[in-house]
């Protein structure tokens, strides 16, 4: 039934409502906009974290040193058991020619205090390379690494799974402390909204009692305030977007490497801002609109 | 009159005291109908028993002392308000059977207008008339074309541009009519429209109603005027204290604009009711509109 008419009169009556309440207006925007700036700072260090973690699990090869004096043909053996492992992708053999040459290139400038020994003191060992799904479950890793270890001609095994477990447990805290966060911003961010918009209506009710009396319907009158809480929503959205992607810059010429949202994610982030502005002024006009 | 009969109604529908408001109307002129109406607030009825009829085209004036229930009646007629017992008929929207969300509808198909005028204070001039027009989802330009031709009728378009709190009582009460009538309502009601203005312009908003009414709108006018009922009174509903005590009709008195319309309207509704009362016995129930202050 509504055409172009209505809907262009909708919009200006969103855009004149806003600028009616310049001041109030600007207020809840600020307000929301800090809330949401918080829960997008803490998804961005979410998602960085996420990222430390997963280069961390990319060079997590478990070491298996094997005891002295194994031969040859044993050492093979070992080496095919190893492989056939359920989660064990690879594994190679490093002699300790080889491991005092690592050591050596890890060392860089340091390398002449190696010149002291007059014998080689590091053991051959297996470098093994874990399937993904391993490294993703630290209890399963830790339980394979104890298998390993408890093959006759292995010696010790060591494995970077306790940091690994640390960075775990880090991560579901930050999971934790993001959902919290995001809950209090959207209440805030809806109550903030819901808030202004409540006063507006009060302001208002006269000319929403005579709107009615022409017969304006409840959607015809609602709209416009739903349409200026979403544009509210969109603003602060856009100003805590804005924000953090100033931060961001700043930290990347000084650090250098931290991720930032993708622009699906920018937008998607927008949307929900702009959908929580318009749950806003609803929540508002269900209270204080009965019609 | 034209009905066709409903074989399982017809006694039913035979005598307008014994007639079934679920039925509808007798008449197919009738354009508001009451039925037994109560209304009541907690313990207090502010109507009680209320019958009424409107056929098409009529003008009719509600009178009464303070309290009385006029405005109540008319926010029955916009269904601000149900009946607590008993059923009101507006055109085709019956109490008992109005879905909330056609609310709306019915109140774009009836002009209101009051002693405050009610209009949007922050607008000018054109956009409080062209609101009533918005609402139905009519298109700017035929919007621009209605309001241009009420706005001329009322002869307000050269202040269209202006803010309504700028404007007189007189011309603020033109403009609430200029946007009652936009939407070419069958029914005008008008609740004390011209109690805050002063003779002269209430002579001129009285005129512009009559002018309305002549071109087939029925209208309801409640008012404490006894001067101007007296004048113009053709049909006059009294209510005292929820109820009505007086239902009366006559030709108006003096020579109208009017007068000719008036003669030509045969059809009274109450003519074979048995609240019809003698022309002669008119004076006697209007002259004291307000209660019985003068007797
Ligand atoms: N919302 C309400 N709640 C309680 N009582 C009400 C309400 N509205 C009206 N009344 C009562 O109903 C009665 C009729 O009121 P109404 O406004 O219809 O009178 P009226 O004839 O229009 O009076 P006036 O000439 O002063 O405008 C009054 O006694 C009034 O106090
Ligand atoms: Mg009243």
């Amino acid at each position: 039934m509504y055409g172009a008419t209505q809907m262009r009169y909708l919009v200006r009556e969103a855009f004149l409502g806003l600028a009616r309440r310049r001041i109030s207006g600007s207020v809840a925007v600020l307000i929301m906009g800090s809330a949401l700036l918080m829960l997008a700072l803490f998804s961005i260090i979410t998602i960085n974290l996420d990222a430390i973690l997963q280069s961390l699990r990319g060079n997590v090869d478990a070491e298996a040193f094997l005891e002295e004096g194994l031969e040859e043909g044993q050492r093979q053996n070992l080496q095919q058991e190893l492989l056939s492992l359920d989660g064990v992708d690879a594994v190679y053999f490093i002699s300790p020619k080889q491991a005092i040459e690592e050591f050596r290139r890890d060392l860089g400038e340091d390398a002449s205090l190696l010149d002291v020994l007059d014998e080689n003191p590091l053991p051959a060992s297996f470098r093994i390379r874990l399937a993904k799904d391993v490294i993703h479950d630290a209890d399963r890793m830790e339980e394979l690494l104890g298998v390993i270890g408890r093959f006759p001609g292995v010696d010790e095994v060591v494995s970077q799974v306790d940091l690994i477990r640390h960075l775990d447990h880090l991560g579901r805290v930050f999971v934790i402390v993001d959902l919290v966060v995001g809950l209090l911003v959207l209440i805030s961010a809806i109550f903030v909204i819901s808030n202004t918009v409540r006063l507006t209506v009060e302001e208002r009710a006269r000319s929403i009692d005579i709107m009615k009396q022409v017969g304006a319907t409840n959607w015809f009158i609602r709209m416009p305030f739903l349409l200026s809480g979403a544009l509210q929503g969109a603003l602060a959205g856009a100003l805590a977007m804005g924000l953090l992607m100033i931060a961001h810059r700043v930290l990347q010429n000084e650090v250098g490497g931290v991720y930032f949202f993708g622009p699906g994610q920018i937008v998607g982030f927008i949307v929900l801002s702009t959908l929580l502005g318009a749950v806003g002024s609803a929540t508002a006009l269900r209270r204080h609109l009965r019609i | 009159m034209n009905r066709v009969p409903d074989p399982d109604r017809t006694a039913a529908g035979a005598s307008p005291t014994t007639f079934d408001p679920l039925q509808g109307p007798l008449d197919p002129r009738t354009i508001i109908s009451a039925y037994h109406v109560d209304l009541r607030y907690g313990n207090h009825y502010a109507l009680r028993d209320v019958n009424l009829q409107v056929a098409n085209g009529e003008f009719i004036f509600v009178v009464g002392p303070s309290g009385a229930g006029k405005s109540s009646l008319l926010r029955l007629l916009t269904m601000d308000e149900f009946p607590t017992e008993g059923r009101v008929i507006v055109g085709r929207f019956v109490s008992s059977r109005m879905k909330r969300s056609r609310i709306p509808l019915l109140r774009r198909e009836i002009g209101v207008i009051f002693q405050d005028f009610r209009l949007l204070e922050d607008r000018d001039v054109f956009d409080n008339v062209a609101f009533a027009q918005m609402v139905v989802g009519v298109g700017s330009a035929e919007i621009k074309r209605n309001v241009t031709r009420v706005l001329n009728w009322v002869g307000l378009y050269h202040k269209r541009k202006q803010k309504v709190i700028t404007l007189s009582g007189g011309e603020q009460q033109r403009v609430a009519i200029a946007r009652a009538i936009v939407n070419s309502p069958k029914i005008l009601l008008a609740d004390e429209p011209t109690g805050n203005l002063d003779p002269e312009v209430s002579q001129e908003v009285i005129d512009l109603l009559f002018r309305i009414n002549n071109a087939g709108t029925a209208v309801i006018m409640c008012t404490h005027d006894h001067i101007m009922v007296r004048q113009y009174g053709e049909r006059v509903v009294k209510l005292e204290e929820g109820r009505i005590t007086a239902d009366v009709q006559r030709y108006r008195p003096q020579v109208s604009r009017k007068e000719k319309a008036v003669a030509e309207k045969a059809y009274r509704p109450h003519e074979e009711g048995a609240q019809r009362r003698q022309p002669e016995s008119w004076e006697r129930a209007v002259l004291d509109v307000d209660g019985g202050e003068e007797g």
